[in-house]
């Protein structure tokens, strides 16, 4: 079942220079359960379907639907099961952090005793009672996810969590994330952290333009289009080209290695043609592009999809 | 809805604003208290002694004066007197006077209420908890003319409870009978009433502006320049102003322009529309 659907959504801005599309039809399914990571460069529509999906937003075309309720109509019905983070920590300076908290939580009802849960949970148990203004960056943003899990929600939508946040920090928004997951929410995370992205989601959608163009589990998004590939390092480069050449297996040397196209289930082929050439591998292992490599594969150099219409 | 406008009121007075103000206020009533304390007293005979001393030297003054043509006039000392007491039943003009503080406190207060909802983005925040925005501007609207009403209530109280031992033991409670505490506290209901009006107003303009010193240049303008503009180049339309319809209400007089409950019906109209329309931009404006 799909806890976010979004089909045709569409979003224009009216400015001083015109109309700025800034959603120009974007389709998206999020299965339930794990981590969906939602990737785009800046400008590329991110905030803005998140801001569609949590009703802040209205779209010029199209549905979202967030667990199961029209983002527009319906979304009062399902609030209470989304914890969101929406850009940068909007938080009152002037109050503690449990007093941020609690205000909110008083809306649906929420005690005390969750409250101080939700501080202890993102590390804030000792300074929730200093004044926000107080706070860095990265605590205001531990602050907001803390927000964002005061409801226990089933569905956690958290907008570049990990901004402001040392490293430390985002391992162990990394590790919070996985930990929801595996507590059986969905989390739906924009990021441009790739590196991040690709340990901690299950599935990734790439957002360029306005559109979503690859979407799906993050080792198939990897290997879209790439064909299959394994590296092979050995001691003697041109003589292993040979030996695999002789065998009939396309490969190249790239660098330090040789670049084979083949199926990972066929290495014990690979590794029979070397040894019968008296050649010992020290490395084979499959040819994965990393995320990034993909994500600015598919974002670069494309053709605008959609419009940008000066009026 | 009532969860969320008893949030909403938290949210008021957990505000720094609204805290100042409220010490600020209190300090008021405390040095009212007792510098009418100190300055009342019952000694009219010396009082009226040193008052008409003061006017024979004026007025001898004024006779000795080689370049004053006009002459001085006749001096009846005898129609000169003084009442240095504090009167109890002068607490009404009081109030009255206290209204329009208390209007303008509201007015700010319900601005910068909304504004900084705006200015800090928690407004984003909110309707990430309570996404139906007619409720949560309603509930706003709710919190702050409410909280202002019985705030100011509770500060003329104080004022008035201020200003007893100064007319018990300095001055005097002559008048104040069961008639005069019903008309003060008429008074008294008033100004908070119209202060309550305000508050919602101010938050209209908060809603509209999304900025506390816009949306109080915004009423400010319109109340201290706008209107005294259409009162000097169109008296006819005074009757429709908010500021003389106010004072009809809360200072009903053969002057004003209309009747206390005219005045109060034309400005709850005002106010209700400012609050629908701000209600209308706040639902269909996108929070980017």
């Amino acid at each position: 079942m799909a806890i976010i659907e979004i089909e045709g959504l569409r979003k224009e801005y009216r400015g001083k220079r015109g109309r700025t599309t800034a959603i120009g039809g974007l389709d998206l399914s999020v299965p339930e359960g794990g981590v969906f990571g939602f990737l785009g460069p800046n400008g590329s529509g991110k905030t803005t379907t998140i801001r569609c999906l949590l009703g802040l937003v209205r779209p010029s075309a199209g549905t979202c639907r967030i667990l199961g309720a029209d983002a527009q109509r319906d979304l009062h019905r399902v609030i209470g099961r989304i914890g969101s983070i929406v850009e940068s920590p909007a938080l009152f300076p002037t109050l503690s952090g449990r007093r941020n908290l609690s205000l909110l939580a008083r809306i649906d009802g929420i005690g005390p005793r969750a409250v101080d849960t939700a501080l202890e949970r993102v590390g804030l148990g000792e300074r929730a009672d200093d004044l926000v203004k107080g706070y860095s960056l990265g605590m205001r943003q531990r602050l907001a996810i803390g927000l964002a899990l005061l409801k226990d929600p089933a569905l956690v939508v958290l907008d570049e969590p990990a901004n402001g946040l040392d490293p430390a920090g985002i391992v162990e928004v990394r590790e919070l994330m996985r930990g929801l997951a595996r507590e059986g929410r969905t989390v739906f995370v924009s990021s441009h952290l790739l590196s991040e992205v690709q340990q901690t989601c299950d599935r990734v959608a790439i957002l360029a333009r306005g559109r979503a163009v690859a979407s799906g589990p993050v080792h198939e998004v990897l290997s879209a289009g790439r064909g299959a590939r394994m590296l092979v390092r050995v001691g003697d480069l041109p003589r292993g080209m040979d030996a695999l050449c002789a065998a009939g297996i396309p490969a190249a040397i790239r660098g330090d290695a040789i670049r084979v196209a083949l199926e990972p289930s066929d290495a014990p082929r690979v590794t029979r043609v070397l040894a019968d050439a008296g050649l010992y591998l020290s490395e084979l292992r499959p040819d994965d592009a990393d995320l990034e490599t993909v994500f600015l594969e598919l974002t670069r150099d494309r053709e605008p999809s959609i419009e940008e219409v000066q009026v | 809805m009532s969860r969320i406008v008893r949030v909403e009121l938290a949210r008021f007075f957990a505000r720094r604003a609204v805290r100042v103000f409220g010490m600020l206020l209190l300090l008021g009533v405390l040095l009212a208290g007792t510098l009418t304390f100190v300055l009342s007293h019952r000694d009219v005979e010396a009082a009226t002694h040193a008052a008409r001393a003061s006017a024979a030297q004026e007025h001898a003054a004024c006779e000795q004066d080689p370049h004053n043509e006009g002459g001085c006039g006749e001096l009846d000392l005898s129609q000169i007197t003084a009442d240095p007491r504090f009167h109890l039943d002068g607490l009404e003009d009081v109030f009255r006077g206290a209204s329009i503080a208390f209007v303008m406190l509201g007015l700010g207060l319900g601005a910068s209420f909304v504004g900084a909802e705006w200015h800090h983005r928690t407004m984003t925040s909110l309707l990430t908890w309570e996404p139906r925005r007619v409720r949560v501007a309603a509930a706003k609207f709710a919190a702050v003319g409410g909280a202002v009403f019985f705030s100011v209530l509770a500060f003329e109280a104080l004022l008035g409870g201020a200003l007893v031992p100064a007319a018990v033991f300095r001055g005097t409670t002559q008048g104040a009978d069961a008639g005069w505490l019903v008309q003060t506290f008429g008074v008294a209901l008033k100004g908070a009433t119209l202060a309550s009006m305000g508050s919602m107003l101010g938050a209209a303009l908060g809603f509209v502006a999304r900025n506390s010193a816009v949306a109080l240049g915004i009423a400010f303008g319109w109340l201290a320049v706008g209107e005294n503009m259409i009162r000097n180049l169109r008296p006819g339309l005074m009757r429709w102003l908010i500021g003389d319809n106010a004072v009809s209400f809360i200072a009903p007089s053969f002057e004003a322009p209309r009747s206390a409950v005219g005045g109060a019906a034309i400005v709850a109209v005002y106010v209700a529309i400012a609050a629908v329309l701000a209600t209308r931009v706040f639902g269909r404006r996108d929070l980017a």
